[in-house]
């Protein structure tokens, strides 16, 4: 109830229609050879690509060099990629050129419709680093997608061409068909996959790599809509030649639904992290207020360890610099100390472009929480001076030290009842059911739950008084015999003259009186074992002593 | 004859195995400490030379007996008269000395000490076998010329001391005290402990003032002293030492020399500042009067030239720094109003409506539930530059500055309700927010800069001297780090204003008490009920109190932990602390502990909260668990703080206490307009002892609990926050359109803060201010500290000495 379903998220859709889309058929369905022979399956057809690779003035890089480096390059992606690639490099007068990597926009590549990839690369220098830095994005025709953008450095110009290939690398991102789903996997056949790539470098899919799904769906005037599945990425598991077995990260519950009116098949295209930073606005349902001030977590898919990445400002908004994750996260943001407000799925770096999820900031159940944990916060505090005070009287116990158990129990007499947090916990969780029936929104949330029970079982497991009263039992038979023992020693000891003053001196008796009984080893009631500690739970206990 | 003989002889005998005794053991006139802790003994020579150590001789010292005199006596006692002795009416008897009684004179009867065994220990002794008798008191005084030689001057006094428990007449005690008071005197200003070394000389100046050499000795300590006083610039303290000097040597070189010195000074101050502006001369001629209040001549002129130019010097822990048109700390706050104008000077209607005077409006409309205004500014009012009045474009200005990250007047809140600012005339400005504000008021409540100055408030130009271009009724002059000058055109009441900067709270109560200020922003808390009693000087109240605290920054990992906050709260005594070492008194309704951020009474303190505990075993539990929760590493914080009293008091301890839970604490004192400068433009911090005034609590809810609050976001002051729930609470409060919610928020914080501990409440303190009686105009109670300061008038006044006035 908590966690507001992401189904409820604005789905950014990249509603495109043009006829230009029935490249994307032609592309990702088996196409026919010019030579009339049977099509090539797409797991065997190659990625034809174009590069611009434009050398800023300020990075005192001349033609020849760049041609040198270009050159240079060529012979690596033949060693190390091969056949999937089929790369042509645009000349430095091309219009490409002109393009600037951070601002270019996906209509700027309609020339370059007879390739299925555009890439488009600068070489400057760095401001962040001393060297150069390579800048570039790839524009996928068929999906007519930009990629992120990418960048990297280059310490070394002796090292331009190697990393021009890494930077290559990262650029491509190849494309997929989601053929279906098997046991909550989702199976792709992805693009050139067939293709022996010359060395393991050059696999088109690789266990680890993220892709995005897209749903293409026929329109009533054949055009195609290209819609993104939002807050879904697919993680490839293993991969056997073009074959990929998916992991789902998404914030859906079921992303590939069917219901969709209209005919549509399944598609992905590989994404990478990065070099944007992510720009999340977080806004408050129903009024739109900014959701200020809520923790921002993240933590990789499954079930890693959430690492806390800042709170929202004053505006809802939080950014993240690039980087900050080396691959896909999950993110949750979390209101008080614990709630989450909302969980989904991101790349980092994947846009630079802001986006806005609407969050239910559930004012009813973080009140409710803050007062749970302020009673827990009581509750641990007793449980501590409880277990102070118990130590003592144990040790007055086995000491016989009656009047210091006595004192001890006293004391520990004036701490507050159990019954007292039991029953306020009992009033709070009434009181969030009252609201909850009245508001007819969620205030007892799976978390403010399990906060109210984890409470519970604290007051059940440690706020138990049975070892108090076995300590008061003790202490009354303890002192019972101490009295008798006293008795019986008074009426053994042989009468002193002068021992009591005022009193006639009684003659000694004729017959010694028999002699006292030894006083056992042990005491002879024997305070009743207090009742063994309850063993703590299982998983981190709220007690942190 | 005989028998005397024989007891002679025995007496020698003993004498001589007493001896052998003696020296064979402990010999108790080895050593002074052998001889302090001996029993008493005398030691008795005999006329053949025979040393005898023996109990004490009685009486003390024996009666001087002349034996020719002695004879003579008996002679005269045994025969008749040469006038005869028979005479009428009388019946003539022979006078008959006592036989006996001569006899016993005669003889002393001594018990020697340590006799050997079965010797005879008691012998009685003619007078006139007895060569000499040291007497243990003589011993005792012998010894401790010795030890004054030795310079174990406390040995010595002790066996002076001694013979005085014996006999406090004993011949010649009073002059071995008094050789012991120079010497030790003497011997403590060589080795530089001149209060001592004068405390002694002072003593013997009262036993015996014609002691040789003594008073070039004390003349010469004392020279010393005022010396240096009038060195480190005490010259009060200088002169009362010289009124000391001159009450036992009036006449000496000394006297005269050290006078000459501080007329000298005064003198040349006075020289120095001639041919100088008015002020200068003033301040010089004020200087002069505090070096040396009788120069000659001096005090009439100071009186006639004060007269012209009334200036009051307060003394303040705290300047601002740097001065501007802006208010960071508690020292901008004060002074800002001085120097510039606000747009409304309170957050009322009778501001709003332009009832007010000193304020820059004339009207305001508002509209669209707020989010408009119209702001009519008023006509006239001049900067301090000459170049033209304050108009529209300078509130303009101010207001989009604090929209500016870059600009020292950003304010986050204001940045993020400011949609625009339009001056659509000289005289006109329109405000467009993003959404209704709870309050607009508190916005137009600060300081407004010239449009055509600096971001600093200085003139706009490559001069190395910028003066700072004001429209208050002073305009700055000086900023020094430890002086800061306003001053005004001539006319009724104040025309200058100097705030002093002192090394401590208790160095501008001293001040204030000398007289050298007239008004004392400050006072700290033990002193405020002494001082109202003390003539001539009056205090006031603030009318609200400080909250004092502890802010804590969650940035570091370790202060995220609520255990830890936990554990540092239930580490601090807080009534102990403000009843022993703050207050020095009981705690009050005024001054008393906190149980959270807002001050008792106030309509955000949330009812029925009950006290934060001390619970230093609970501390110490707590920080286990809390460092148990970051790894085990050992717990290392740095407690900032500025030099107030209750600080300086109180910080010490608390470190303390939390190094006893198990948190080291590194203590680091800081100007408080430095500290509340970084704090607020979002600087790093772990723990930061705090004092704040709450006007309004829910528009300063935000700053108080969170430091950096109004910070740029590049700071990152969000993540600052030790408790994420109550900086929701804060956001949304901040966002709150109507006062119903906003109070109820308000509590909340209050109530959730206890829990929550986003800061670490301490006490509440009612603050007191001070002023000298020639200062006529501070209020009984005020909000600020120069309230209504263009009433206020004050006369001249020469601090004179007590000694003088006599």
């Amino acid at each position: 109830m908590g966690r507001q379903g992401p189904r409820n998220f604005t789905m950014t859709r990249a509603a495109l229609t043009a006829p230009l889309f029935m490249l994307l058929w032609t592309a990702l369905e088996p196409s026919l050879r010019a030579d009339g022979a049977p099509p090539q399956p797409i797991e065997r057809q190659p990625y034809k690509i174009a590069l611009s690779l434009w050398c800023a003035p300020e990075s005192r890089i001349d033609d020849p060099s760049r041609d040198r480096l270009v050159r240079e390059w060529q012979i690596l992606l033949r060693r190390f990629v091969g056949a999937p690639w089929n790369v042509v490099v645009e000349p430095p007068t091309s219009p490409l050129a002109l393009l600037d990597p951070d601002s270019v926009k996906g209509e700027a590549f309609a020339r370059w419709s007879n390739y299925d990839k555009v890439w488009i690369a600068r070489l400057q220098p760095d401001p962040d680093g001393q060297g150069l830095v390579f800048v570039g994005r790839e524009y996928d025709v068929a999906t007519r997608r930009l990629g992120s953008l990418l960048k990297r450095p280059v310490v070394d110009w002796e090292d331009a061409p190697r990393e021009l290939l890494a930077f290559s690398l990262d650029l491509f991102s190849p494309t997929a068909i989601i053929t279906g789903q098997e046991g909550g996997r989702a199976i792709m056949n992805v693009r050139g996959g067939a293709l022996e790539p010359a060395s393991p470098r050059g696999e088109v899919v690789s266990k680890g790599m993220v892709f995005l799904p897209l749903r293409l769906v026929s329109l009533a005037k054949g055009g195609v809509q290209i819609l993104r599945i939002p807050f879904t990425y697919l993680q490839v598991e293993s991969a056997s030649g073009p074959t990929a077995r998916c992991a789902i990260v998404s914030a859906l519950s079921d992303p590939f639904t069917k219901r969709i009116a209209r005919p549509n098949s399944l598609a992905a295209i590989a994404i990478k992290p990065g070099a944007s930073p992510l720009r999340l606005r977080f806004t408050c349902k129903p009024d739109g207020a900014p959701a200020s001030g809520y923790i921002l977590t993240a933590r990789p898919p499954g079930q890693g360890e959430p690492q806390e990445l800042g709170s929202t400002d004053r505006s809802g908004r939080i950014t993240l610099r690039p980087g900050f994750a080396s691959s896909i996260v999950v993110m949750r943001l979390i209101a008080g100390r614990v709630e989450p407000l909302v969980e989904f799925p991101i790349m980092p770096g994947e846009s630079g472009d802001e986006r806005v999820i609407p969050v239910d900031p559930l004012p009813l159940t973080i009140a409710l929480e803050a007062r749970v944990d302020a009673l827990r916060d009581q509750v641990v505090d007793l449980v501590a001076l409880r277990a102070r005070l118990e130590a003592r009287m144990k040790a007055r116990l086995e000491g016989e030290d009656w009047d210091g158990l006595a004192e001890a129990i006293e004391e520990f007499k004036t701490l507050s009842p159990r019954d007292k947090f039991a029953e306020t916990l009992a009033k709070l969780k009434d009181e969030a059911a009252h609201d909850q029936a009245e508001t007819k929104k969620a205030v007892l949330t799976r978390t403010a739950q399990a906060e109210i029970a984890d409470l519970q079982s604290l007051i059940d497991r440690y706020l138990d008084d049975d070892m108090f009263k076995a300590y008061v039992d003790a202490l009354e038979r303890g002192r019972g015999l101490a009295g008798k023992k006293a008795t019986t020693k008074a009426a053994a000891r042989p009468a002193q003259p002068g021992s009591a003053p005022g009193q006639a001196v009684a003659p000694a008796p004729a017959v010694a009186a028999p002699a006292p009984q030894p006083a056992p080893a042990q005491p002879a009631a024997p305070a009743p074992a207090p009742a063994r500690r309850p063993a703590p739970p299982k998983g981190e206990s709220a007690v942190p002593f | 004859m005989l028998i005397h003989r024989f007891l002679l002889a025995a007496a020698v005998g003993v004498g001589f195995a007493a001896a052998a005794a003696a020296t064979a053991q402990d010999d108790p006139t080895q050593g002074a400490k052998n001889l302090l802790r001996a029993a008493p003994f005398d030691r008795v020579t005999l006329i053949d030379g025979t040393v005898l150590l023996v109990d004490p001789l009685s009486p003390r010292p024996l009666p001087v007996v002349d034996p020719a005199k002695a004879r003579k006596g008996k002679r005269d006692a045994g025969g008749i008269p040469e006038e005869g002795n028979v005479i009428a009416g009388k019946t003539t008897r022979l006078e008959r000395d006592q036989p006996d009684q001569d006899k016993d004179a005669d003889k002393v009867r001594l018990h020697t000490l340590k006799p050997g065994e079965g010797e005879i220990s008691d012998f009685e002794v003619k007078r006139s076998d007895i060569k000499k008798v040291d007497y243990f008191e003589d011993l005792l005084l012998q010894e401790s010329e010795r030890l004054v030689l030795a310079r174990d001057f406390a040995q010595a006094f002790e066996s002076c001391l001694w013979v005085k428990s014996r006999d406090p007449k004993w011949p010649g005690v009073e002059d071995h005290v008094n050789q012991i008071l120079f010497a030790e005197g003497s011997r403590a200003m060589i080795e530089g402990d001149d209060e001592r070394g004068q405390r002694l000389l002072r003593e013997l100046l009262a036993r015996k003032p014609d002691y040789p050499g003594l008073i070039e000795q004390l003349s010469a300590a004392y020279s010393k002293r005022i010396g240096r006083a009038i060195d480190l610039g005490y010259y009060s303290k200088g002169r009362r030492i010289l009124h000391e000097l001159a009450s036992f040597a009036p006449k000496s070189l000394a006297t005269r020399e050290m006078t000459a010195r501080f007329v000298n000074r005064a003198e040349a101050r006075l020289s120095a500042a001639e041919g100088k502006s008015a002020p200068v001369r003033l301040d010089a001629m004020t200087e002069a009067l505090r070096i040396w209040p009788t120069l000659d001549g001096v005090e009439a002129r100071y009186r006639e030239l004060f007269l012209t130019m009334p200036t009051l010097e307060t003394a303040v822990v705290d300047v601002p720094a740097p001065l501007g048109p802006y208010a960071h700390s508690p020292a901008d706050l004060r002074t800002t109003r001085l120097i510039y104008l606000p747009l409304l000077e309170y957050d009322d209607d009778d501001a709003r409506k332009g009832k007010r005077t000193a304020q820059l409006v004339q009207t305001i409309e508002t509209s669209d539930l707020g989010r408009r205004m119209l702001i009519k500014l008023r006509a006239g009012v001049p900067w301090s530059d000459g170049s033209r009045a304050a108009s529209a474009v300078d509130a303009a200005r101010d207001l989009t500055d604090r929209t500016d990250p870059n600009s020292p007047r950003y304010i986050a809140r204001w940045a993020e309700l400011l949609d625009r600012v339009e001056a659509t005339d000289d005289s006109r400005l329109e405000i467009r927010l993003n959404r209704p504000p709870l309050r607009a008021g508190p916005w137009f409540l600060g300081p407004v800069g010239a449009a055509h100055a600096g971001s600093d408030g200085r003139e706009a130009s490559a001069s190395p001297e910028r003066p700072w271009v004001c429209d208050g009724p002073f305009i700055a002059v000086e900023a020094k780090p430890d002086l800061v000058e306003f001053r005004r055109q001539p006319g009724k009441g104040l025309i200058r204003i100097r705030e002093i900067r002192q090394a401590s709270p208790a160095a501008g109560l001293a001040a204030l008490r000398r007289g050298d200020v007239s008004l004392l922003a400050r006072v700290p808390p033990d002193q405020a009920k002494a001082l109202e009693s003390e003539p001539g000087i009056k205090v006031g109240t603030y009318n609200r109190p400080t909250v004092h605290l502890i802010a804590l920054d969650g940035r570091n990992p370790a202060l995220r932990l609520r255990t830890l906050r936990r554990a540092l709260s239930y580490a601090i005594d807080r009534k102990g602390l403000l009843e022993e070492f703050v207050l020095k008194r009981p705690i009050d309704e005024g001054d008393r502990p906190s149980n959270g951020p807002f001050p008792a009474g106030s309509y955000a303190d949330a009812p029925a909260t009950p006290a934060l505990e001390w619970n230093p075993m609970l501390a110490k539990m707590l920080t286990a668990a809390a460092r148990k929760e970051i790894g085990g590493s050992p717990i290392q914080l740095k407690l900032e703080h500025p030099p107030s009293a209750e600080a300086r008091a109180t910080v010490g301890r608390i470190a303390n206490a939390f190094k006893a839970a198990g948190v080291e604490i590194e203590l680091v004192e800081i100007s408080e307009s430095r500290l509340e400068s970084e704090l607020r433009a979002g600087r790093k911090f772990d723990l930061a002892y705090r004092a704040v005034r709450v006007n309004e609590p829910v528009s300063d809810a935000g700053p108080l609990l969170l430091p950096g609050y109004d910070a740029p976001p590049e700071a990152n002051c969000m993540a600052s926050a030790a408790s994420p729930r109550i900086l929701q609470l804060l956001l949304a409060l901040e966002r709150t359109a109507d006062w119903t919610s906003a109070r109820g928020l308000a509590v909340q914080i209050d109530r959730e803060s206890r829990d929550e501990l986003p800061v670490i409440p301490l006490w509440q303190i009612v603050d007191h201010y001070a002023w000298r009686d020639r200062l006529k105009g501070p209020a009984k109670t005020t909000e600020r500290l120069y309230d209504r300061i263009e009433t206020w008038e004050i006369a001249p006044w020469v601090a004179k000495d007590p000694e003088t006035s006599r």
